[in-house]
């Protein structure tokens, strides 16, 4: 059932489009990403439909409300992180998350969301001597205060270390096992690819492609590598099922090949008749990166 | 309305907590009352020092000095050089110099004075004038056939210089409080996006403007009162007039100098906040 539906958004700042007559539907209890790279039209695609922003045609409806038209409304059932927003540097991890507790209807406990997020030791502090990942956690703390069914996260781990990084892809987890929804943007594929059920690949404020990731990578950049470590033996490796080209370097073999399944079912046989033996066995998927690369030519994080 | 409360209890706290807030509110006025008030607080009724140069060295300058001395609000020097006074009366120190001329050229007695300072120069030539026609009355032999009597009246209470300075102080406060502080936190509010952050909940922006508008009432009450208090306990300051009235007063200055400060926070473009010139610019 589709709990977020974007119909032909479109927004221009001066004559720049920012978002490009974009439209995408996002199930509910789905986590869904919107991928691309910075200045591609992600926040603001997010700010319309949080009703922060008015768009200059098309439409958004959460949980059956238009967003044009009962931004307030919309803004009760969701909950939001946004990318730059501050909170007031002297008051404490509790007092902020007390006092965005009374600006909505329905708040969950401040010390339950405190504990999700693993503030405890903090929640006494003022807010000016949390570190960065402790801000962000804050930060989506108070997107989760209200207790919301949708819960839009902006570059929620923009400028984290890898741990905090892990740490909020765990929180993000918990919330698709609550079943709430998550709609989040990222620059990150890893990101994109380890949390999002669906993504949407963005790009100068068009979407280019939306499917799973997995879905994405075959249909844009079909083909892994296997690329394994020989010893001794000739083998044809040319011949094996699925395999497109080999390459030979340093005594490790690098396969692309349409079948890794096939080719590695191959791989195990030669290794098991003892016709080859292979001391390494590695296999890669193309990424989300390699998706962005065949799509627009450029790497991400350019 | 939801949030108008905690906006209101948060910013209390917040309020605590700003170091710069409670100084510009409560601890330098405290200072400049002080200083203000041992600086010219001293003398409770005001007094003219004037020098009398009397070149005609006859009865009519001994009898002016003698008239002059018997004012009481005078003090009165006797001085030998002309320019010599004159110089001391742009420096300051004295408020009238009378030259009585050389007898029986019928030249008219001269009084100068300091046109920069108009308050003290005016009364004093007032009361010189007045003192002048009295004894010209006196020598024409003329009855004093109507008299006047003048009797104050607000002087149940006498008011002192101090009394004067605390409503300023307070006034100063106020438009300090509402005017630079709003301007600066409501600045910082939007550059920060804190602004945003707020507006992306589902209460009405209202409620948390007039939070901030509440939060800076109280404040304002909170620092009148330390001020007053603290000039009535160590100053002796009188307050005339109700307590209620002086609060609405407090309020409704408050509420002007705040909208005045929402105002300026709006237009200060890009949202930088308008630095310390905020202080300084109250005095302006």
């Amino acid at each position: 059932m589709p709990i977020v539906e974007v119909v032909d958004l479109f927004k221009r700042y001066g004559d720049v489009p920012a978002v490009d007559h974009i439209g995408f539907v996002v199930e509910s209890g789905e986590v869904f990403g919107i991928l691309g790279p910075n200045g591609a039209g992600k926040t603001t695609t997010l700010e319309i439909i949080e009703g922060l922003r008015r768009p200059d045609g098309g439409r958004a409806v959460v949980d059956g409300v238009d967003v044009q038209q009962h931004p307030r409304e919309v803004r009760s059932r969701i909950g939001m992180q946004l990318q730059q927003a501050g909170f007031f540097e002297r008051l404490t991890v509790d007092e902020t998350l007390q006092l965005f507790a009374a600006f909505h209807r329905r708040a969950l406990p401040g010390s339950d969301v405190i504990h999700r997020l693993q503030l405890d030791e903090k929640r006494r502090a003022r807010v000016d001597t949390l570190s960065g990942g402790q801000l962000q956690r804050l930060s989506v703390a108070v997107a989760l205060i209200n207790d919301p069914r949708i819960v839009f996260l902006d570059e929620p781990t923009t400028g984290l270390d890898p741990q905090a990084r892990r740490a909020l892809w765990e929180v993000i987890g918990s919330f698709r096992r609550e079943g709430r929804t998550v709609i989040l943007t990222t620059h990150y594929m890893e990101e994109a690819q380890h949390l999002c059920d669906r993504v949407a690949i963005m790009d100068h404020g068009r979407i280019v492609a939306q499917d799973t990731p997995r879905g994405l990578i075959r249909t844009h950049a079909p083909g892994t590598t296997v690329t394994v470590l020989v010893d001794g033996g000739q083998v044809r490796f040319d011949a094996l099922p699925g395999v497109q080209t080999v390459q030979q370097a340093n005594g490790e073999v690098i396969l692309l090949t349409s079948d890794p399944l096939g080719t590695v079912h191959a791989l195990m046989e030669l290794n098991r008749s003892g016709e080859a033996i292979f001391h390494q066995l590695r296999v890669e998927e193309a990424t989300l990166e390699d998706v962005f690369l065949q799509l627009t030519g450029r790497r991400l994080r350019e | 309305m939801r949030g108008f409360w905690v906006t209101v209890k948060m910013g209390l706290r917040m309020y605590l907590r700003d170091r710069g807030a409670v100084f510009w509110g409560i601890v330098f006025p405290l200072i400049l009352m002080t200083l203000i008030g041992l600086a010219f607080g001293r003398s409770d009724s005001p007094s003219f020092t004037i020098a009398v140069v009397d070149q005609s060295g006859g009865l009519l300058g001994r009898g002016l000095l003698e008239g002059l001395r018997q004012v009481p609000v005078f003090r009165v020097e006797e001085a030998g050089d002309t320019e010599a006074a004159l110089a001391r009366l742009r420096e300051g120190r004295l408020t009238l110099v009378i030259v009585v001329p050389g007898a029986p050229s019928g030249e008219p007695i001269r009084a100068y004075f300091d046109q920069a300072r108009v308050t003290d120069s005016q009364t004093a030539l007032v009361i010189l004038e007045r003192f002048i026609a009295d004894a010209n009355l006196r020598l024409a032999r003329a009855p004093q056939t109507l008299r006047l009597q003048a009797t104050g009246i607000a002087g149940r209470i006498q008011l002192r210089f101090f009394d004067f300075l605390l409503p300023g102080i307070l006034a100063m406060t106020v438009m300090q409080t509402g005017l630079s502080g709003v301007t600066w936190v409501v600045a910082t509010y939007r550059q920060r996006l804190i602004l945003k952050r707020i507006l992306a909940t589902p209460a009405h922006p209202a409620a948390f403007l007039g939070g901030l508008v509440g939060r800076y009432t109280l404040t304002s009450l909170f620092q009148m009162a330390v001020i007053m208090l603290v000039a009535v306990l160590a100053f002796h300051a009188r307050i005339v007039g109700s307590l209620a009235t002086l609060g609405a007063l407090i309020v409704l200055g408050t509420l002007v100098f705040v909208g005045m400060g929402f105002a300026i926070s709006t237009v200060s473009n890009p949202p930088r906040p308008p630095t310390c010139s905020a202080p300084p610019s109250a005095f302006r």
